[in-house]
């Protein structure tokens, strides 16, 4: 067990090291930090056009600041980014660089290794999260704080991240044989960003595209987080309550199709030789 | 069958059997059988419009990159793989570091089954591939070696005191702090070298070590492989490349590897006397006069001498002499010159190399 | 290229899509469609939101496509290690990243085309073309300021690798204040100066002007003159600063590094 902790640790730290000189100043705000925030700045412009013209109030489900209620929303797109990129692309970049035969050559546990690169890159989405809620705040003076229950909002955001870790496990391995997953990773996000009630009720959406956003564990974590910033509610709130289950179920049975998938492409690749192409 | 020789089957195949159980348990790499193969899809021959609106299933190509490889390697021994490229080496290598699955056979690496027992094997090896890639830029030459000691469960401690060791071992303390990006090739190279010792193994696998360095920097790397890798800390090593100088000069023993099968083992000696029985020695020299032949010829050990006069006036002549042993016959050939007053000028031996081993077995350079 | 990965051919036409309903569902989040429609073409003269939002989204795409075709081009060159080759050639680089601009605009064509016919097919435009020459004129001019600007951008390329990052960040901004989603005129006045020296805002309203209300030629003169007055200015701007970067990079030796 400590041989794990320790593959975890050592890739966890090394990774975070490598990101943090790749990635300069510049490159993490304009990932992590402008992207959300324009989402943002749209969201309020296009309000404000509603608004003002129309003369439009806006009421969901016990929220009444549509512009809040986006902020929430959008503070998940670094998390969501990071969530379904980072297993892929950490196996991506590795082949490219040539360093993941040689991580694989070693006798450490290979979810351990992932698990710590995904952490890695978990800390910038993370720090983009604090920050849009924190530009919500200061630049549109959204109240996210007075009603914050914060064990909640810290729980579903934390059952997201690893509900939608799940699917990072699947593009990983797919990884190893198509090679080309940033290509399924480039529709992904947009697709989530549109279907998980981001930037409006999901309840807007068609049936049809309401029971494909409830297949995603994005959907009812933000659920949760919103309800628990805006509202705050507990677990008493039969929304969030359900919203939970639905969520904790969602990761009983997504994380080991992930983690069997991972195993299953990893073993093909070993077999066909695909571990070693880019 | 008779009953004595159904007695003397049995024997002889029990015999075999010990013998065989004897080399796994003393060799530290041992390969039964050893296949690989991969599928690739044909090209389709159909052009033009009908490719796309025909349903033309592509027929799979089978390659076989490892074809039945029986190898023993013994503690402790430096072992060459030569062969040209795509021949298999690295395809080996990756079988043995457990990389790959073998689609036959399988071998033992220090004792363990690369397929039932891969994560020991693991455990065991050490690997260097080489190269620009393999390596995380950004990070330090001690980071990276700090990295890979996490991964193989090295205590901190220990990692940080070994790294230290193993910077200094290939000099590259002065550098051990800056992003492997501002390395030269030559720099790398011995990082990665010591990326592969990090964890003490005791088996290495070097593939293609001094590929696309300098001569000054890959004689730096063969010899701390001999040295200090193989003779200070008897390492077995398995060490594949396409360079017969390499091979000839480091390993005990090799194969000759060609579309994945062994074509030829043993010593460098060995091999080279396959194609020939014959050394030759090459002698240019003035002031030789046509009695020198005679003289020459009625040397001990020596089979054959022949004379070729460049320059009358100045009496320079070329002498090939041809023996069993040059080395040993050179001394009294030098003697009987310098007693007929000849000017040596250059004495040469001429011995078959390695690539006139594999032309003589392939019919190909090793550079085709 | 494409043709090698039918996955990317696929993801490359839909990806848009997503981006694309989320901002017209943001509006219909909001409102009633037909009170919505009223108040952004009363307020703002956009007879059709879901045309609005997708040929904000075309052009924004196109920009891109031109941005990462030309200008990126160099850093891809870079990253192959072909850079130097390249310098080594007595071509000039102008015609190398003009071609590059070219080639990219034709790959991308496609999928543009692409993603209109889909959006169009899911979210219905409401097209109003009274001009074909102006829809015609509008588009090239419209690329051949884009273009321009990727030259433009190029230069920076060459001399620096963090100018990926750059122009990876500064996506999202133009993104908004082109006007992608809304009217650049919903924008407050003191933002809206930065909308107006961005080529591609003007790209935007000549194209919607011209699909969306029927707009003619002599209606579209304001927008396509600053077009080519960009396109001008940024191909000679390109020009100068590509010899300045190129002679530093080739000082300092950042030009084989990546």
């Amino acid at each position: 067990m400590s041989y794990v902790v320790k593959t975890f640790g050592t890739t966890f730290k090394y990774a975070l090291k490598n990101s943090l000189r790749y990635l300069s100043a510049g490159w993490f705000i304009g990932l992590n930090i402008l992207g959300p925030i324009f989402f943002l700045l749209t969201s309020w412009t296009i309000y404000e056009i509603v608004s003002r013209s129309a003369g439009l109030e806006w009421e969901f489900a016990g929220f009444s600041n549509y512009v809040a209620f986006a902020t929430i929303g959008f503070a998940f797109l670094g998390p969501i980014l990071s969530a379904s990129w980072s297993g892929a692309e950490g196996i991506r970049s590795e082949q490219q660089d040539g360093t993941l035969e040689l991580i694989f050559i070693t006798p450490s546990n290979k979810i351990a290794w992932l698990i710590g690169k995904m952490m890695a890159a978990q800390i910038f989405s993370l720090t983009s999260l604090a920050i849009t809620l924190i530009t919500g705040s200061v630049f549109f003076g959204l109240d996210l704080f007075s009603k914050l229950n914060v064990p909640m909002a810290i729980l579903g955001t934390a059952l997201t991240i690893v509900g939608m870790s799940s699917f990072s496990f699947a593009l990983a391995g797919l990884t190893f044989i198509i090679k080309r997953t940033d290509d399924l990773n480039q529709f992904l996000w947009p697709t989530m960003t549109f279907l998980c009630g981001l930037a409006f009720p999901v309840e807007v959406l068609p049936l049809g595209a309401q029971v494909i956003s409830w297949v995603f564990p994005l959907t009812h974590g933000i659920n949760i987080t919103r309800r628990a910033i805006l509202l705050g509610s507990g677990l008493f709130d039969p929304i969030i309550a359900m919203a939970t289950l639905t969520i904790l179920v969602q990761i009983l049975i997504f994380i080991p199709i992930g983690l069997y998938l991972f195993r299953k492409f990893y073993n093909l690749s070993r077999k066909t030789g695909a571990l070693f192409t880019y | 069958m008779g009953r004595r020789d159904k007695n003397n089957k049995s024997i002889a195949l029990m015999l075999q059997g010990f013998d065989k159980v004897v080399s796994v348990l003393t060799n530290a790499i041992e390969t039964i059988n050893l296949t690989k193969v991969f599928e690739k899809k044909a090209k389709i021959s159909s052009r033009g419009f009908s490719r796309f609106f025909r349903r033309v299933k592509p027929k799979k190509e089978r390659i076989m990159a490892v074809d039945h490889i029986n190898v023993g390697i013994k503690e402790g021994e430096l072992f060459g793989v030569l062969g040209p490229n795509g021949a298999g080496k690295t395809t080996a290598i990756r079988l043995l570091c457990t990389l790959l699955v073998p689609d036959e056979g399988t071998a033992n690496v220090n004792g363990f089954d690369i397929t039932k027992e891969a994560e020991k094997v693991r455990a065991s090896v050490g690997v260097v591939t080489g190269g620009e890639r393999g390596l995380y830029w950004r990070l330090t030459g001690r980071e990276n070696l700090l990295f890979f000691a996490g991964l193989y469960n090295v205590p901190d401690g220990v990692a940080r005191k070994r790294a230290q060791e193993l910077i200094e071992l290939v000099e590259l303390q002065d550098r051990a702090d800056d992003p492997v990006e501002k390395y030269s090739r030559g720099m790398k190279q011995r990082l990665h070298i010591v990326r592969g010792l990090i964890h003490d193994p005791p088996i290495l696998l070097l593939d293609e070590p001094t590929l696309g360095l300098d001569p000054a920097s890959a004689r730096v790397i063969r010899e701390f492989i001999k040295e200090k890798l193989q003779k200070e800390q008897g390492k077995t090593i398995l060490l594949t490349t396409h360079y017969m100088e390499e091979a000839d000069q480091l390993c005990d023993r090799m194969a000759i590897i060609d579309y994945g099968k062994i074509i030829a083992l043993g010593t460098s000696k060995e091999l080279k006397e396959r194609i020939s029985e014959v050394e030759i020695l090459n002698i240019n020299a003035s002031n030789v006069k046509e009695d020198v032949k005679i003289r020459l010829k009625s040397l001990n050990g020596v089979k054959d001498a022949t004379l070729r006069i460049l320059d009358s006036t100045t009496g320079e002549a070329g002498i090939i002499i041809h023996t069993d042993n040059a080395e040993s016959v050179m001394p009294s050939v030098i003697q009987e010159l310098v007693k007929a007053g000849v000017e040596i000028r250059v004495v040469e031996e001429k011995k078959p190399t390695l690539e006139d081993v594999f032309i003589s077995l392939t019919g190909r350079k090793l550079r085709d | 290229m494409f043709f090698s990965y039918r996955i990317s051919v696929l993801v490359t036409i839909l990806w848009p899509i997503p981006i694309l309903a989320l901002n017209i569902y943001q509006y219909l989040g909001l409102g009633p469609p037909e009170t919505l429609a009223g108040v952004i073409g009363k307020e703002y003269g956009i007879v059709s939101l879901s045309g609005m939002v997708i040929i904000g989204t075309i052009i924004y795409l196109l920009y891109n496509r031109l941005l990462w075709g030309t200008g990126a081009s160099m850093q891809s060159e870079r990253w192959m290690g072909t850079i130097d080759v390249l310098f080594l050639t007595p071509a000039s680089r102008m015609s190398i990243l003009l071609g590059n601009g070219v080639s990219s605009l034709i790959e991308g064509s496609w999928w543009i085309c692409g993603v209109f016919i889909l959006s169009w097919f899911l979210f219905g435009i409401g097209i109003t073309i009274v001009s074909l020459p102006a829809l015609i004129i509008t588009l090239i001019s419209t690329m051949l300021a884009l273009i321009s600007l990727g030259v433009f951008f190029a230069s920076f390329f060459i001399l620096t690798r963090a100018a990926e990052q750059v122009a990876i960040s500064l996506q999202a901004p133009i993104r908004y204040f082109a006007g992608v989603a809304f009217p650049v005129s919903a924008l407050p006045q003191f933002l809206q100066f930065i909308s107006y020296i961005l080529p591609i805002t003007y790209g935007i309203q000549a194209l919607r002007k011209t699909v969306l209300t029927g707009a003619t030629l002599p209606n579209l003169l304001g927008e396509l003159s600053l077009l080519y007055l960009f396109a001008g200015v940024l191909l000679f701007l390109g020009y100068c600063m590509l010899r300045i970067m190129e002679n530093k990079a080739k000082k300092d030796g950042s030009l084989y590094q990546y």
